[in-house]
């Protein structure tokens, strides 16, 4: 089963821009992916192999006709994996040129974050982790980071 | 890669894999110590490779009857073998979906440059030509070393 997200998700709010994130669970610790980023999210099913590919990319995906490469959201952020769950998504996401699958443990909800709500990555961050994050915010009086997509896709570019 | 619309469903033990058609010269069904030479003609000089576990470690041998994939190098023609070669015609509207170049720099070889959709399963297409130059090259490497 599949569920598209809202095209559009930014909207002015006052004098605060406010826009929607998809908060997903990666591992033990809970991330959001910018909502326009996201296409849609899609229940988990075996990935076809690619011989030779590293554990990051488990393989690729037919979705809607188009064979996108997996990527294992937990291996790039240097988290504890288990195997697939009831709760086990992808999210697909395209920008620019690249539409890929994120292999996710959960996805939680859809949510709207104010610029003001967002922090900067502090310093003592690993720095693996650190260079995909593009802010951190605190939902129900947890810490989530923001992934910053472009981020991602040029660390799966230029080396992992 | 070109490719003139003529795939060929390549089946080894625990995969299936598609190919262009344009990129072998020759597909024939081995029957033992088959010989390609007429008689009083030199054989060409060929190397035989089994092409499931060249591909995936994982992928044994078959043991069924082998097909052989001529495949023409710049040096020597190499065989490849298979457990079934089946031919198929792109349909209309398919076609073979290149991996985004992120995707194929990590790929341990360059043997894979996209996939197609196969009854709505993703099927790795092969660049045959650049596995028989490099299993040649492997060859020749572990002969060098041992």
């Amino acid at each position: 089963m599949t569920f598209a997200l809202p095209a559009e998700t930014t909207r002015a709010d006052g004098e605060q821009t406010v826009r929607s994130y998809l908060l997903v669970r990666v591992s033990h610790e809970r991330y959001t992916i910018l909502g326009t980023d996201v296409r849609e999210v899609t229940r988990w099913r075996e990935p076809v192999p690619v011989p030779g590919s590293p554990p990051v990319l488990p393989g690729i995906l037919n979705q809607r006709g188009i064979i996108l490469p997996v990527v294992d959201l937990r291996l790039l952020l240097d988290l504890p994996v288990s195997p697939p769950e009831r709760t086990t998504r992808y999210v697909i996401t395209h920008r620019g040129e690249v539409d890929l699958a994120f292999l996710v443990d959960e996805v939680i909800d859809l949510v709207n974050l104010a610029a003001h709500q967002l922090e900067a990555i502090p310093d003592g961050l690993d720095s693996q982790q650190s260079r995909l994050l593009q802010s951190l915010t605190r939902l129900d009086d947890q810490p989530v980071a923001v992934l910053e997509l472009e981020a991602v896709i040029n660390t799966l570019q230029n080396g992992f | 890669m070109s490719y003139d619309g003529l795939l060929l469903l390549i089946l080894t033990s625990r995969h299936r894999y598609l190919a262009p058609r344009s990129q072998i010269l020759e597909l024939c069904v081995m029957t033992g110590e088959a010989s390609r030479a007429q008689p009083g003609e030199q054989a060409p000089p060929t190397e035989r490779f089994e092409l499931g576990p060249l591909l995936d470690p994982q992928d044994p041998p078959g043991r069924t009857r082998r097909h052989a994939l001529l495949v023409p190098t710049p040096t020597q023609n190499v065989v490849l073998l298979v457990d079934r070669v089946e031919d198929m015609w792109l349909e209309p509207g398919e076609r073979i979906q290149a991996f985004p170049p992120f995707f194929a720099r990590k790929l341990r070889r360059p043997w894979f440059p996209g996939a197609m959709l196969y009854h709505d399963v993703p099927v790795l297409v092969l660049d045959l030509c650049r596995i028989a130059q490099d299993a040649l090259n492997m060859g020749r490497e572990a002969r060098w070393e041992a």
